[in-house]
């Protein structure tokens, strides 16, 4: 319990004295992101440019435990659409990757396709997204989708710690053991830097580290 | 002597530091977190001959235009650089 207090005290700091962001697929123009995520089944290192706030392209990895699977692949994420509003955002992305997935000693070209939408005021946000993963022998033939809610405790301004309570309900229904995991977590965020960090439903940790440059 | 001339410095400093003779406030949509304030404030940065300083207020939902003395931006310029980074003007206040 100590070492967890010490250990959330010093990513408070952390955020603290450096600076944060949110968790879109796309950044401002000019701008790279380096996303580094990790959840009950999944560990991914994604690394994107963005020419212009409405589309980034990058290199992807990832690696499923549930098959042993991984995936090395080119991704393209666009902004279909944005909505403004006086006290809100809302956006829809469309994501789609090309690249080489292996599992054991099987190489495979696949590609995978997903929408991600996200709606946000400065006190409630809910996201949804989802990926269908396939490739051209039978290495993986997976879809995926989760939810995610959120509220924020406190409304900050510019430059202050932003924090989040978040709920995220995973479903994987091609998944053997873990067709609906849900996480509790908290997002902290300030600048170009978000920290993700969460408890699954089956005792597993959520980490997710997402840096803007 | 000595003290004079630190006081004179400390006060040529602080007056060159706030020497911004212009604020334009600007009421933008969309403006709701902080990656989107990191967003417009980068948009600007390319126009630092210009705009000095960047003050971004997430209550109000404006964002605080400070222009280099005897330098102008136009509105359409300030819709242009908003707009190129996803968001919308409501109103420009001069």
């Amino acid at each position: 319990m100590r070492l967890l207090f010490i250990i959330l005290l010093s990513l408070i700091y952390y955020q603290s004295s450096i600076s944060i962001s949110s968790a879109r697929p796309v950044s401002y123009g000019g701008g790279w992101t380096l996303m580094q995520k990790n959840n009950h089944n999944k560990n991914s290192i994604h690394l994107h440019y963005s020419p212009s706030y409405k589309y980034s392209i990058g290199y992807k990895s990832e690696y499923l435990r549930e098959g042993n699977i991984s995936l090395n692949s080119l991704q393209l994420n666009n902004l279909i659409k944005r909505w403004n509003l006086p006290a809100a955002q809302g956006n829809l992305y469309l994501k789609s990757n090309i690249g080489n997935a292996t599992k054991s000693k099987n190489n495979e070209i696949y590609s995978s396709l997903g929408l991600a939408t996200d709606f946000e005021t400065r006190r409630y946000f809910i996201s949804y997204q989802n990926n269908y993963y396939k490739s051209d022998g039978d290495v993986i033939n997976i879809f995926q989708q989760n939810i995610q809610f959120g509220i924020a405790p406190y409304v900050a301004n510019y430059n202050n710690i932003h924090s989040w309570i978040m709920v995220r309900i995973d479903h994987e229904p091609d998944s053997d053991d873990n067709k609906i995991i849900k996480t509790g977590l908290i997002r902290l965020f300030k600048g170009v830097n978000l920290l993700e960090l969460g408890i699954t439903s089956n005792k597993k940790l959520l980490f997710n580290l997402i840096k803007r440059f | 002597m000595k003290k004079i001339f630190i006081i004179s410095s400390i006060l040529v400093l602080f007056f060159t530091k706030i020497a911004y003779s212009k604020v334009i406030d600007v009421e933008v949509n969309g403006l709701v977190c902080e990656f989107c304030a990191v967003t417009i404030e980068k948009g600007f940065k390319k126009e630092y001959q210009i705009v000095q300083k960047v003050g971004i207020n997430l209550d109000s939902k404006k964002i605080f235009l400070h222009l280099e003395e005897g330098s102008d931006i136009s509105d359409a310029k300030i819709i242009d650089i908003i707009t190129n980074n996803g968001y919308n003007v409501v109103k420009i206040n001069r």
